[in-house]
């Protein structure tokens, strides 16, 4: 009896060993985050009926600071067609992410995620990572890093049926 | 038989208590890697006194950081 009892303990102890630390990354089909539940610096702009891309990034991160105006091209190209890009940074300092917006102006709307928590429940598993939800506010492809063209390429490809769709 | 359990029990308690002081950084949490705190040259004074200390016990002056081949000839 014990023995069983001890066999129960000992593989939860284990599993709890094996799986801490993992993290999941949100889904496809997944919603939007309710914004209000986090802690924001800066204004999150109307995304209802919007194709939205919510770009993950930090001042500490080269390739996000490559990759703006790039997505900011994209932005100015299809805003007239409902696309929104959305900015969460994960700077931890307040004056890192305002003398980074002032040095270099991603060309989008961006917001500092203060607390990292908006960061943990979207649990991007590279820096930068974009999420990009359809108008219904379903999360449909989610993007690790920016390699260039490739990236911005392949971005058009997803991004452009989901602008055709009605809202 | 229960001491081979008790046993087994101590070595699992061990193994969870060592595996609980692992942290995964996360890749939002990098930051605090690239913090200008995080540099190992971030004091001169510290680094000056550590290159003192190195060649006074090595007696190596210079040994770090100068060109050259190390023969002592130049």
């Amino acid at each position: 009896m014990w023995s069983v009892k001890f066999r129960n303990v000992g593989s939860v102890v284990l599993l709890g060993i094996l799986t801490a630390g993992l993290a999941l990354a949100l889904e496809p089909g997944d919603t939007l985050p309710k914004w209000g539940d986090f802690e924001l610096e800066g204004k999150v702009p109307d995304l209802e009926g919007k194709v939205v891309m919510v770009d993950v990034w930090a001042s500490w991160c080269a390739p996000c600071k490559a990759s703006f105006p790039a997505y900011a091209k994209l932005q100015q190209e299809w805003a007239d067609q409902g696309f929104v890009i959305l900015g969460i940074s994960v700077d931890k300092k307040s004056k890192d992410y305002a003398r980074f917006l002032k040095q270099t102006p991603p060309g989008f709307s961006t917001v500092r995620d203060v607390s990292q928590k908006l960061a943990a429940t979207l649990k991007p598993p590279a820096m930068p990572t974009s999420f990009i939800f359809g108008r219904d506010g379903k999360l449909r492809k989610v993007h690790k890093g920016y390699r260039g063209d490739r990236t911005v390429e392949l971005l058009r490809s997803e991004i452009e049926p989901l602008l055709a769709e009605s809202p | 038989m229960i001491k081979r359990q008790r046993f087994l029990l101590l070595f699992l308690a061990a193994v969870a208590l060592v595996f609980s002081g692992c942290q995964n950084v996360q890749p939002w949490e990098k930051g605090l890697l690239a913090d200008y705190t995080m540099r190992a040259d971030r004091d001169a004074m510290h680094d000056a006194m550590s290159e003192h200390i190195y060649f006074s016990r090595e007696a190596s002056s210079g040994g770090r950081g100068v060109g050259a081949s190390g023969c002592g000839c130049n």
